[in-house]
């Protein structure tokens, strides 16, 4: 008679139980139950008659066909937490989207960057996003390990967009979809997606939603800090259905990137007594030799990276060969330092020119950290 | 035959008697599918019906069968049996037919009763057993019963379903 046999698992029945449980469902879904998209609904009408005489003729049958189309819903999308990044650097956001809608459908993302004491900036994420999704023909018990859903009218391995190794969502739980995937049983009008873990929670009735669930990532530049040394971007990303009316969901919580930038301070000091101490300034007869302290500081909370130093000599000075030195504490005295040779290691004399670029490790600064230059001048 | 177009996937199945030579009744059926729409502003009519081929969940669906006697002879106890589709949900008071007597089902067919009288059982925990009035989206199956179409007559019976 009907092809579709889906959908009143709890009507045919004159068990008692069954009639219980199917009296409690159909109060309780009339409100969520939803036939997924691309379902077929066949009605077939009989009619058997006799002839005047009373001898029963041959019946006949009509039919007609409905397919259910897809109601678009809005995504569940997840707010990525916050993060700190260094000026010059990339956010990744990776986000989780689900859908909960009765068939597969597109989604267009956009983002925004809401920029605080920080430049404007373009995320870039993928344009769109498909999610398959379905519901349950047949109500899903506690550790079922599959569900069965409406058949798709589509050939094909993937049900509604579902196929194996979908990540699905039912009932707020998520689950994979098996290697061996979707069975479709087109007489029975109905699709078995195997599960590789058994249903969990609570058991999910006929309509409820089988959503696809993925995860795409998203990435913000830094920009660059106004002032100070840290900015923030306040990231908000929204997915649109593709279909009318376009539900759009927004995530709940905007992702705030706080952008952190390096700050070099720079102070220089002199010593007239071979570098055990040190200070602004001196007082000191010609003939002595003067060991320089250029000490610089990082105030901010980010690496400063490829710190160099230059420094002409002025007039009346003569460098000292051999007396270069460097140190990455404060603490460091002049005797305990690095020692530095012309002409290596970033270390150079050009003219009356001192230059230290030592690049790597050595130049790049932490937060708080500090790259100290010693050298040495003897006053003509 | 009538206005409505029925490109759609209807599907009208005819089986011609066997011995059709000398046709005494023959009966035709077909089926219009047709969705309740609002109607535009200005007709004032809430809603109306047009031919359809997709439907939304929550979507009401009216199924017309037009039956037609194409024989030379009336075509007696005539039964127009149709299931409700499996993912709909019959709609109360719908299911019409003039000069039919409409008798609904809840359990597939095997029993069938006018709308207040159906019935049936259910066990409840204590064990006693408790006869309970069938609600409309209970019905699994429509029955139009004419006792006789007269040659050339035609007519038609209709319900309604909503889908789930």
């Amino acid at each position: 008679m009907n092809p579709f046999s889906v959908l009143d698992s709890g009507r045919k029945s004159l068990s008692a139980a069954a009639l219980i449980l199917g009296a409690v469902a159909l109060t309780a879904t009339s409100a969520v139950a939803s036939t997924a998209a691309n379902t077929v609904i066949t009605n077939t009408a009989t009619v058997n008659y006799s002839d005047a005489g009373g001898t029963p003729q041959l019946a006949v049958t009509a039919s007609a066909a409905v397919t259910v189309t897809l109601v678009p819903s809005a995504v569940t999308l997840s707010s990525p937490a916050p993060q700190t990044i260094a000026q010059g650097a990339v956010a990744t956001l990776t986000y989780t989207i689900t859908s909960t809608a009765n068939g597969p459908d597109t989604y267009n993302l956009s983002s925004v960057a809401t920029p605080t004491n920080d430049s404007a900036v373009t995320p870039t994420l993928p344009a769109s996003i498909a999610l398959g999704g379905t519901t349950l023909a047949v109500a899903a018990n506690l550790g079922d390990l599959t569900i069965t859903v409406p058949y798709d009218n589509a050939g094909g391995t993937a049900v509604n967009g579902i196929s194996a190794g979908s990540i699905i969502v039912i009932g707020g739980n998520p689950y994979t979809v098996a290697a061996s995937g979707v069975t479709k049983n087109a007489g029975a009008n109905t699709a078995t997606i195997t599960l590789t873990s058994a249903i969990a929670g609570s058991g999910q009735v006929i309509g409820t939603v089988v959503g696809e669930r993925k995860t795409f990532t998203e990435t913000v530049p830094s920009g660059t800090v106004t002032t100070g040394n840290t900015g923030s971007q306040s990231v908000a990303t929204t997915a649109t259905s593709s279909t009318a009316p376009n539900p759009a969901t927004t995530q709940s919580t905007a992702t705030v990137i706080t952008v952190q930038r390096p700050t070099l301070t720079v102070t220089k000091q002199v010593s007239i007594d071979g570098g055990a101490t040190f200070a602004a300034s001196a007082n000191a007869p010609p003939g002595t030799v003067l060991i320089y302290k250029i000490t610089a500081t990082n105030t901010g909370a980010s690496n400063a990276t490829a710190v160099a130093f230059t420094d002409a000599l002025p007039a009346y000075l003569t460098y000292q060969a051999g007396t270069g030195k460097f140190a990455t504490a404060a603490a460091t005295t002049y005797a305990s330092a690095t020692a530095l040779t012309e002409g290596s290691g970033g270390y150079a004399l050009t003219g009356s020119t001192v230059t230290y670029n030592p690049g790597g490790a050595t130049g790049t600064v932490a937060g708080s950290g500090v790259l100290i230059l010693f050298f040495g001048a003897k006053i003509n | 035959m009538h206005p409505f177009n029925l490109s759609i996937s209807a599907v009208i199945a005819m089986l011609a008697v066997a011995g059709a030579a000398q046709a005494k009744a023959r009966v035709v059926v077909s089926i219009q599918q047709l969705k309740e729409v609002a109607g535009p502003p200005p007709t004032g009519k809430p809603t109306r019906f047009v031919p359809v081929g997709n439907a939304s969940p929550g979507d009401v669906l009216q199924y017309v069968l037009l039956y037609a006697n194409q024989g030379d002879e009336a075509a007696t106890n005539a039964v127009i049996e149709d299931p409700v589709p499996k993912g709909t949900t019959f709609v109360a008071n719908s299911a019409e037919g003039e000069g039919a007597a409409i008798t609904f089902s809840n359990d597939g067919g095997k029993t069938w009763a006018p709308a207040v009288k159906l019935t049936y059982e259910v066990k409840l925990p204590t064990g006693a057993v408790e006869r309970r009035v069938a609600t409309p989206s209970e019905y699994t199956n429509i029955r139009w019963t004419l006792a006789k179409v007269p040659a050339g007559a035609s007519g038609k019976v209709s319900f309604r379903v909503r889908v789930n």
